[in-house]
């Protein structure tokens, strides 16, 4: 029966599992585990909740100013430059930031719910890097980022791994601005502000009205000592204390409105990927299994030849169950791991865990299916 | 029957892949057919943003000048796609910049570069429409100041822009003026 198993249905029975895997790889898994990458980066940003607006150019008397007020909750400063960042040889152009309040770092983009990897000692010059800086440059934790501002090279050591930054186009590094980092920015950087700030508010619409409506960046204020004339400086003077600078405020709920309903629309499709592939395969192998039944070699193998009335032709099944359902479980386990373990974008291991659980649970159930099909099919066989 | 099987696996590759494919143009197999169109320019004006140009490129000294600029992204993608646009301005002493009308973006002011860079989000469709930022500068000083326009990796370097302002005292414009 074996032998008879072996020359009619084996390299089938291998084929069209193989075959459906393949197919469920390239058509649902990889676009699935796509779609929820791309989502994640939009919710994973959005719907931190500490996250409120964005100010630019606060001056330092002024975030001491803006933190005494009720409707704030805390500020964030930061500085900002757009340079070569070396890991090992790796050279990638970056938006890096410098602040000197990492205590308030949970109500940035580097809170602790976008965490991916922290160090688990503490570094004197500690930087935070965001995904796509790791799979661009192969940074890891305890790795060294270099820089060279000015004259000055500074080092850096990975403290942390984050989800990428989208906020800023092609990601965001963030470094700790304290001793010579310090220094060296100083030394070089005409002005004496920061370069923005993120600000986390008590009360939401006071904050609001009060940033639209009053909030000036006060950074860009310079000094009359600047300028050759009275006449050059009242002008500046005068255009920046009558201007408003609302349009120049970012509302993270607002921005993230639109971001994240595409987000989870995104994360819906990805969801129904995650069903479909299964179904797919479920009815196919059904009807595979239905068409092998219908041959001829087969039925009169079964009914006329040899075991009519006999016990062979459930063993013949089940040869085939177990090797379709072991292809089927096995392929598209391996095929979650792969698919997730190669993803240029960041899905949160749970989520993967999950999709994985699910596809093996899903797999499974498609084997117990195929064989209560084969089942009946061998009954009949019999007859 | 053996054809039937192979048959009727062939046909069922078939029709997951054209149904993933959706009518074959959103096709990840045909993505080397999507292209990306930009168009961008800077206008100003001197009459409070009445009227619009590209002509005059030198204004006085101490007079408000408005200056928009328009940019389009036509792609041939069913799916809309987000493109961002950067515009820097150098951050100079005789020059206040304020980015005045538009869609809200912080803008971050490079500490070391000493310029300011606005980052804005365009949508790219196949009837995409024109996004409009107006940036209001008074000019204190004699300066000339270069701006550049650098779209996204979506799109070929081509497209990126460069304008340059002259800000002039009114006497010298006079002096010109009568010379010519």
């Amino acid at each position: 029966m074996f032998k008879y198993w072996l020359k009619n249905r084996f390299l089938l029975d291998i084929l069209a599992p193989v075959a459906l895997v393949v197919i469920a790889a390239f058509v649902f898994v990889a676009p699935m585990f796509g779609d929820l990458g791309e989502a994640r980066l939009d919710i994973s940003l959005y719907e931190n909740e500490k996250l409120n607006f964005d100010v630019p150019s606060p001056s330092y008397d002024q975030v001491s100013q803006l933190e005494n007020e009720s409707f704030i909750t805390s500020v964030f400063p930061y500085f900002y430059t757009k340079t070569n960042l070396s890991v090992d040889g790796k050279t990638r152009e970056t938006n890096l930031f410098f602040s000197d309040a990492f205590d308030k770092l949970e109500q940035t983009m580097y809170c602790k719910s976008r965490v991916i990897e922290t160090a688990d000692q503490s570094y004197s010059n500690p930087v935070l890097v965001d995904y796509q800086f790791v799979q661009d440059t192969g940074a890891r934790i305890g790795s060294t980022v270099s820089v060279t501002l000015g004259s000055s090279r500074i080092d850096f050591q990975v403290s942390g791994i984050y989800e990428t930054n989208i906020y800023y186009d092609g990601g965001a590094v963030m470094a700790k601005w304290e001793g010579a980092q310090k220094d060296a920015v100083m030394a070089i950087s005409p002005r004496t502000a920061y370069s923005g700030a993120y600000i986390q508010a008590t009360d939401y619409q006071q904050c609001k009205n009060y940033l639209e409506t009053q909030y000036k960046p006060y950074g860009r204020l310079k000094d009359r000592s600047e300028f050759a004339t009275q006449e050059a400086y009242d002008i500046h003077y005068n255009a920046f204390m009558s201007s408003n600078y609302a349009n120049e405020i970012t509302d993270f709920s607002v921005r993230g409105q639109e971001s994240l309903s595409k987000a989870k629309a995104k994360e819906n499709s990805a969801n129904l990927y995650t069903i479909i592939p299964y179904i797919v395969i479920a009815v196919i192998l059904i009807m595979y299994n239905l068409l092998m039944w219908l041959r001829k070699s087969e039925r009169c193998y079964f009914s006329k030849r040899k075991v009519s009335g006999g016990g062979n032709a459930v063993v013949y099944y089940l040869f085939s169950i177990f090797v379709q359902a072991a292809l089927i479980i096995g392929g598209m386990t391996i095929v979650n791991l792969v698919v997730s373990s190669n993803m240029t974008l960041y899905v949160p291991s749970a989520i993967i865990v999950s999709k994985s659980s699910i596809s093996i649970l899903a797999t499974a159930l498609i084997s117990i299916v195929v064989a209560v099909e084969n089942m009946i099919l061998a009954h009949k066989a019999r007859k | 029957m053996k054809k039937a099987i192979v048959l009727f696996l062939v046909l069922a590759i078939v029709i997951i892949v054209m149904w993933k494919c959706g009518g074959l143009s959103d096709c990840d197999l045909l993505k080397e057919s999507e292209y990306y169109v930009a168009t961008a320019d800077f206008f100003y004006s001197n009459d409070k943003g009445h009227s619009y140009g590209n002509g005059t490129k030198e204004y006085q000294v101490g007079e408000t000048v408005y200056m928009k600029i328009k940019a389009k992204v036509t792609t041939n993608k069913k799916t809309p796609e987000t493109i961002k646009i950067k515009l820097t301005i150098p951050s100079v002493k005789a020059l206040d910049a304020k980015y005045y009308d538009g869609q809200p973006i912080t803008p971050v002011y490079d500490a070391v570069q000493n310029i300011t860079t606005y980052e804005f989000t365009i949508t790219a469709s196949q009837n995409a429409q024109e996004w409009e930022f107006v940036f209001q500068f008074v000019p204190n000083e004699e300066a000339e100041v270069l701006m550049t326009l650098v779209f996204d990796d979506h799109l070929d370097s081509a497209y990126d822009k460069q304008n340059t302002i002259k800000f002039v005292l009114p006497d010298e414009n006079t002096e010109a003026n009568e010379v010519e």
